[in-house]
C-alpha cells in the first residue's frame, strides 16, 4: 500500500507490470464503492427519516394502473424478440471484449516486422467471421423488430 | 328537390311501410316508418343509397303518442340532405330490430338508447352497458319522462363493479386511463396486449356524465340551454352552442339576422383556430416533442385574448340565443382581430413548413392509427379523421349553416388515412379558418344581431343541425316541447363516432403508438359523456366519497 | 500539495459527491431554463433569482415525500435498484481525469473501468422495473435493457477504433497524447484515421441512448408508460433515479471530452487545466439538452433499427478501415 501514484507515471506500461501493485490499486476502488453506495443510501434514508408518515390504506399500496383495480400479474409474457436481443448482445459483447486487448497492442505490434502481419490478418479474419455472423442474423430476420401488421378488422 | 327524390326512392322500395314524411325544407327529410322494416330501410339507405350514418336517438314519447320513439339519422353529403328515419316502439314491449348489423356505426348509439330509454335492440352485436355507471340498477332508465332529473335510484349499488370482458388467451391487460398523464379527461381503455402489440381493447368511458340532456329537458328553458350546451366541451363549446340554437331555429323555422350569422361564423372559426393549434401542440407532446407543443400554445394565445375581448371569456363565449347572438364585434375589435390573424398566419406558416418537412415526426406518425375510407364509412368517422382518409366531407360545405354558403374556402383532404395525414389536414385547415374569418369581417353589414321573438315556439317540431366542429360534425337533434323547453334534445359530439373507430385503429399496433392513435382523433371525452352524474373523487384536504359529493351538489341545487 | 493518499482519496470522493449532487441539481435547472429558452418562455423564475433555488425546493419536496414500497414489490431489489443506479455513476467519475493531477484513481484500464460500471446502470433500471410489479414499469424495463444493450455494442466498437490509435486504456495517457493545438485532439486526428468525426458522432449518439435521454427516452416515455420503470418509486426513490440520469450525462460527456476532445488540454497548446475540461464537458452537456428539445421521441423499433442496422455496421466498417489505414502508414 505504498504506491499511490498521484499522476501519470510514464515508466509504467502494459509490458512491465507488477501484479501485486496492479491489484493493490483497486483496494481504494473497493472503498470507493462503499462510499458511493452510502451516499445513495444516505439520500434514501434521509427521505425515510424526514419524509411524510402518512396513512397507508390498502388502496395506496396497490400498483398504479391508471386508477383501476389491477388485473392479472404484472410479470407478463414478453415477446421472444427481447430474448433474441439479449442473446445477440452477449455474442457481440464477448467478441468486442476480445478486441480490446488486441486494439491496445495493435500499433506497436504492427510496427514489429515479426508480428506485424499476424496481428493484422488474424484480427481481420476474426472481424470477417463476426461480420458474416452479423449478416446471417440480419438475413434470418433476427433484426426485424416491428412485427407485421395484420389487416385491420372491423371493430367488435 | 333532393329530399323529394330520396323519399320517392324509399316509397318505391318500401311502399306502405312508409307511414308519413315531413319535408320542412329541401335539406331536411323526416320519414316515419313501420318498426318491422327499420333494418331494411337502414340497410337500403346506408348500403344502396350510400348515406352516411350520423346517430340514433331514443326518446320517451309516451306522454304524447303513448309510445317510445327511435330515430336513425343519416346524411347525404353530396346532395346536402339530412334524413331522420323515425320509428315508434310500443310502450308495453319496447323492442326494435337492431341496425348495428347493417350499420356498425350504430353500435354505441343503440346501447346508449338501451341504457337511457330502455328500448331493447334485438340482434345487437354487443348489448352491453355503455353509459350508465357501474352501480346503476338494471331496468331503471334515466331519460324516461317518469324519472325525475334529480332522482337517485334507491338500489344504487356502490359496491357493484363493471364486468369487463375476458382478455383473449395469451394477452395481458394493460389499462390506459382513467388517470393517465396523456389523458386530459377520464376514460378507460382496457388494452389486450401481447408482448408489445395491442390485440384489442375494451372501452369504458362516460365517467363524467353531467346529465346535461336530462337537465335541459326537465329544468332549463330554450335560452338557458345554449349556455349549458357550451359547457359540454371545454374546447369546442361554441360549436354545441351554435348547433343547438340552429337545431331549434330549424325546428321553429326562425331565421336569425345576417349579422348574427356572420358573428356565429367568426366565433366558430376562432374556435377552430385555437382548437387546432391546441391539438397540434398536444399531439407533439404525445410524441415527445415538447418544443413545438409550447410553440403552438404560444401562437395560440392571442386568439384566446381576442376571444375574451369579443365575448368576455377565453372559452365558453356565451354566444348564441335562439334567433341571434349576444355579443357584437366593434370596429376596433375588427381591426384588432385582423392584426391577430395576420400575426397568427405569419407565425403558423413557418411552423407548418417545418412540421411538414420533419422526417422524425413523419416516421412516428406515418402508417400509424390507419382508418381508411371503408373504416370511415363503417364506423361513421368524421371530421379531420375522415378527411385525412380522403373522405371529402365537411358540414360547412355539405350542410351549409350560418354564412358558410357566402364565403369561399377549401375542404382540405389527404389520402393517407393515418395520423400523419390528420396532422397535415389540421395544420392546413388553420389557414382556411383564417381566410373565412377575414371574408366574414369584409362582408359583415351593420344590423341587428338578435331577433325579437314574441311568440312561443311551436310544439312537437323536429329540428336537425350539423355543425362542423374542429373534431368533426357535431349533430344536434331537437324536438320542441312545452314549458318553453325542448321535449328531447340529443347531442352527438364528433368524438362519439370517432372513438368507435379507435379499436380498429390500434389493433395490431405497438403499444407505443396507442397514445398518438387515440390522440389523433382529438378525443374529447366530456363531449361524448353528456348524461348522468357519477364517478368523482378528489382530494384537496379531504377525500370526498361519491355520496358526499352528490349530497353536496344536491344541497347547492336545492 | 502532498497529502497521505487515503486522506486525498477521501477528500476527492467527498468532492466528487458534492460535484455529482450539485451537477444533478443544477443540470435540472439548466435543462428547464434551457428548455424554456428553446421554447420562447422564461423557464423557472419564482424560487430565488432566476429560479436558482428551484432545485433546492425540488430536493426538499422529494425528500419530504412519504417513502412507499409497494407490498407487491420485491422488497430487496426495489430498495437496491436506486443505489445501484447512483453508485456506478459516481464510481466512474473517480477515474475521469479532470486535470493532470485532479483524478481520483489513475488506473491502467480506466476505460474498461468506466464501461464496466456504466453497464450496471442498465441492470439497476431493469431491477427497479421488475421489482415494482407494475405493468408499465416492466414494459419500460424491458425496453430500456434492449435499448441500452443495443447501443452498448456500437459504443464499444467505436472506442476500439480509438484505442488502436492511442494504444492505451489509461485515460490520463489518452489525454496526454492529445496535448498541443486542437488539431491534436483525437476528434481531429484525421491523419491517423479520417473517420474520427464519424466515430465521435456514433459515440455521442450511443451516449444519448445509454443515458436514456430524449430522443431515446424509452425508459420514461410518459405519454405511454406513465413514468416508465420508475412509476412505483415515490419521493427520493424517484429522486435518486433522476439524479443518476444527470450524473450519467456528466459521466458520458466527460468521457467524450477525454477520449475525443483532448480532456483538460487547452485548444491553443498553452494554459491547459481543469477549466478547459469543464468548458468542453459542459458544452457537450448543453448539446445533450439542445438535442432533447429539438427532436421528437423516436419509436422503439426504429430506435433498435438505428443501432443494429445502421450504427453497428458503420462502426464495424470504421474499425476495419482504421485497421487497414494503420497497416498502410
Amino acid at each position: 500500500m505504498t504506491d499511490f501514484p498521484l499522476a501519470f507515471d510514464a515508466a509504467r506500461s502494459y509490458r512491465r507490470v507488477n501484479v501485486s501493485a496492479e491489484l493493490s490499486q483497486y483496494i481504494p476502488v473497493g472503498l470507493l464503492i462503499l462510499i458511493a453506495i452510502a451516499f445513495a443510501a444516505g439520500m434514501l434514508l434521509a427521505s425515510t427519516a424526514l419524509g411524510q408518515k402518512g396513512r397507508r390504506p390498502a388502496v395506496k399500496d396497490t400498483p398504479y394502473e391508471c386508477g383501476m383495480i389491477p388485473v392479472g400479474d404484472a410479470h407478463m409474457r414478453f415477446p421472444v424478440k427481447f430474448h433474441i436481443v439479449a442473446t445477440l448482445f452477449i455474442l457481440f459483447d464477448i467478441e468486442v471484449v476480445f478486441l480490446y486487448p488486441w486494439a491496445v497492442v495493435f500499433k506497436p505490434l504492427l510496427k514489429d516486422p515479426q508480428t506485424g502481419m499476424t496481428i493484422f490478418t488474424s484480427m481481420l479474419t476474426f472481424l470477417g467471421i463476426l461480420f458474416v455472423g452479423y449478416v446471417y442474423c440480419w438475413k434470418k430476420g433476427a433484426l426485424d423488430w416491428a412485427p407485421r401488421r395484420e389487416t385491420p378488422q372491423p371493430p367488435a | 328537390m333532393v329530399a323529394r327524390d330520396k323519399l320517392n326512392l324509399l316509397k318505391d322500395k318500401f311502399g306502405p311501410a312508409i307511414l308519413r314524411a315531413d319535408l320542412p325544407a329541401d335539406d331536411r327529410l323526416f320519414v316515419y316508418i313501420e318498426p318491422v322494416v327499420v333494418r331494411d330501410v337502414c340497410r337500403y339507405m346506408f348500403g344502396d343509397m350510400d348515406a352516411r350514418y350520423i346517430i340514433s336517438i331514443g326518446a320517451d314519447d309516451r306522454p304524447f303518442s303513448g309510445k317510445f320513439m327511435v330515430a336513425h339519422n343519416f346524411a347525404f353529403d353530396p346532395e346536402k340532405l339530412l334524413v331522420s328515419v323515425l320509428v315508434h316502439v310500443p310502450a308495453d314491449n319496447p323492442k326494435l330490430d337492431s341496425i348495428s348489423g347493417v350499420v356498425p356505426a350504430a353500435n354505441w348509439a343503440e346501447r346508449e338508447i338501451r341504457d337511457m330509454v330502455g328500448v331493447e335492440f334485438e340482434g345487437h352485436c354487443y348489448p352491453k352497458r355503455l353509459v350508465l355507471p357501474d352501480g346503476w340498477p338494471d331496468g331503471v332508465h334515466p331519460l324516461r319522462k317518469d324519472f325525475a332529473w334529480n332522482e337517485v335510484p334507491k338500489d344504487f349499488d356502490d359496491e357493484r363493479e363493471f364486468k369487463f370482458d375476458e382478455p383473449p388467451a395469451g394477452c395481458t391487460v394493460v389499462p390506459f386511463g382513467p388517470f393517465h398523464p396523456t389523458l386530459d379527461e377520464p376514460a378507460h381503455f382496457r388494452l389486450y396486449v401481447e408482448g408489445e402489440m395491442v390485440r384489442g381493447c375494451e372501452y369504458r368511458g362516460f365517467m363524467v356524465h353531467r346529465g346535461i340532456e336530462k337537465l335541459a329537458e326537465s329544468v332549463l328553458t330554450y335560452n338557458d340551454i345554449p349556455m349549458m350546451a357550451e359547457r359540454i366541451c371545454g374546447i369546442c363549446g361554441c360549436v354545441h352552442n351554435v348547433a343547438y340554437a340552429q337545431a331549434v331555429e330549424s325546428a321553429a323555422a326562425i331565421k336569425p339576422p345576417p349579422r348574427a350569422e356572420y358573428l356565429r361564423t367568426v366565433m366558430l372559426e376562432i374556435e377552430r383556430l385555437h382548437s387546432h393549434l391546441l391539438w397540434v401542440g398536444l399531439a407533439c407532446h404525445i410524441v415527445g416533442f415538447d418544443t413545438l407543443f409550447m410553440q403552438s400554445f404560444r401562437i395560440r394565445e392571442p386568439i384566446m385574448w381576442i376571444a375574451e375581448k369579443i365575448s368576455g371569456n377565453r372559452k365558453t363565449y356565451g354566444l348564441c340565443l335562439i334567433g341571434g347572438v349576444r355579443c357584437d364585434i366593434t370596429p376596433e375589435m375588427r381591426t384588432e382581430l385582423r392584426a391577430v390573424l395576420d400575426k397568427l398566419e405569419a407565425e403558423w406558416r413557418p411552423v407548418v413548413a417545418a412540421v411538414l418537412k420533419d422526417k422524425n415526426i413523419q416516421k412516428r406518425t406515418r402508417g400509424i392509427g390507419v382508418a381508411d375510407k371503408a373504416a370511415c364509412k363503417r364506423s361513421g368517422l368524421i371530421g379531420p379523421v375522415a378527411r385525412a382518409a380522403g373522405v371529402d366531407i365537411d358540414c360547412r360545405r355539405d350542410h351549409p349553416y350560418a354564412v358558410y354558403d357566402r364565403v369561399r374556402f377549401n375542404v382540405i383532404t389527404d389520402d393517407g388515412g393515418d395520423v400523419w395525414s390528420r396532422v397535415v389536414v389540421r395544420a392546413k385547415e388553420v389557414f382556411e379558418a383564417i381566410e373565412i374569418i377575414r371574408q366574414c369581417l369584409d362582408k359583415m353589414e351593420p344590423g341587428p344581431i338578435q331577433l325579437d321573438i314574441k311568440d312561443e315556439l311551436p310544439i312537437g317540431r323536429l329540428g336537425l343541425s350539423s355543425v362542423e366542429a374542429p373534431r368533426g360534425e357535431s349533430h344536434h337533434f331537437v324536438i320542441t316541447g312545452e314549458n318553453n323547453r325542448p321535449r328531447r334534445w340529443r347531442v352527438r359530439a364528433p368524438t362519439y363516432q370517432n372513438l368507435q373507430g379507435v379499436p380498429a385503429m390500434i389493433k395490431d399496433q405497438q403499444l407505443a403508438d396507442m397514445t398518438i392513435s387515440l390522440g389523433s382523433i382529438d378525443p374529447c371525452f366530456s363531449c361524448t359523456d353528456r348524461l348522468e352524474t357519477i364517478d368523482l373523487k378528489s382530494g384537496a384536504t379531504k377525500v370526498w366519497t361519491q355520496e358526499e359529493l352528490l349530497k353536496l351538489v344536491r344541497a347547492k341545487k336545492a | 500539495m502532498d497529502f497521505p493518499e487515503p486522506i486525498r482519496l477521501l477528500a476527492f470522493l467527498l468532492g466528487m459527491m458534492a460535484f455529482v449532487a450539485v451537477n444533478a441539481a443544477y443540470l435540472v435547472w439548466a435543462e428547464r431554463k434551457g428548455a424554456g429558452r428553446f421554447q420562447r418562455r422564461p423557464g423557472p423564475t419564482e424560487v430565488g433569482w432566476a429560479g436558482l433555488l428551484q432545485p433546492v425546493a425540488d430536493g426538499i419536496k422529494l425528500i419530504s415525500k412519504q417513502v412507499i414500497v409497494p407490498p407487491g414489490a420485491d422488497p430487496i431489489l426495489f430498495r437496491v435498484a436506486p443505489l445501484l443506479v447512483m453508485a456506478p455513476a459516481m464510481m466512474t467519475l473517480a477515474v475521469i481525469p479532470f486535470s493532470e493531477t485532479l483524478v481520483g484513481r489513475d488506473i491502467n484500464v480506466g476505460l474498461v473501468f468506466v464501461f464496466a460500471f456504466g453497464a450496471i446502470n442498465v441492470m439497476a433500471i431493469m431491477m427497479g422495473g421488475w421489482a415494482s410489479r407494475n405493468k408499465y414499469a416492466i414494459i419500460s424495463a424491458a425496453r430500456v435493457v434492449s435499448q441500452d444493450v443495443a447501443y452498448e455494442i456500437p459504443m464499444l466498437l467505436v472506442v476500439i477504433t480509438l484505442l488502436m490509435v492511442t494504444g492505451t486504456m489509461n485515460l490520463n495517457e489518452i489525454v496526454q497524447q492529445q496535448a498541443g493545438w486542437f488539431w491534436h485532439w483525437n476528434l481531429f486526428r484525421l491523419d491517423v484515421n479520417p473517420l474520427m468525426p464519424v466515430t465521435f458522432i456514433i459515440f455521442f449518439i450511443c451516449m444519448l441512448a445509454e443515458t436514456n435521454r430524449a430522443p431515446f427516452d424509452m425508459a420514461e416515455a410518459e405519454s405511454e408508460l406513465v413514468a416508465g420503470a420508475f412509476t412505483e418509486y415515490a419521493g427520493m426513490g424517484f429522486g435518486v433515479f433522476f439524479m443518476a440520469e444527470y450524473a450519467n450525462i456528466v459521466v458520458g460527456c466527460s468521457l467524450a471530452t477525454v477520449l475525443f476532445l483532448g480532456g483538460w488540454q487547452s485548444p491553443f497548446g498553452v494554459g491547459s487545466g481543469v477549466i478547459w475540461f469543464l468548458l468542453k464537458m459542459y458544452a457537450l452537456v448543453f448539446t445533450v439538452i439542445w438535442v432533447r428539445w429539438t427532436f421528437p421521441r423516436t419509436q422503439f423499433y426504429s430506435l433498435l433499427n438505428l443501432s443494429w442496422k445502421i450504427l453497428i455496421p458503420i462502426s464495424m466498417v470504421t474499425l476495419v478501415l482504421t485497421c487497414i489505414l494503420l497497416k498502410l502508414t
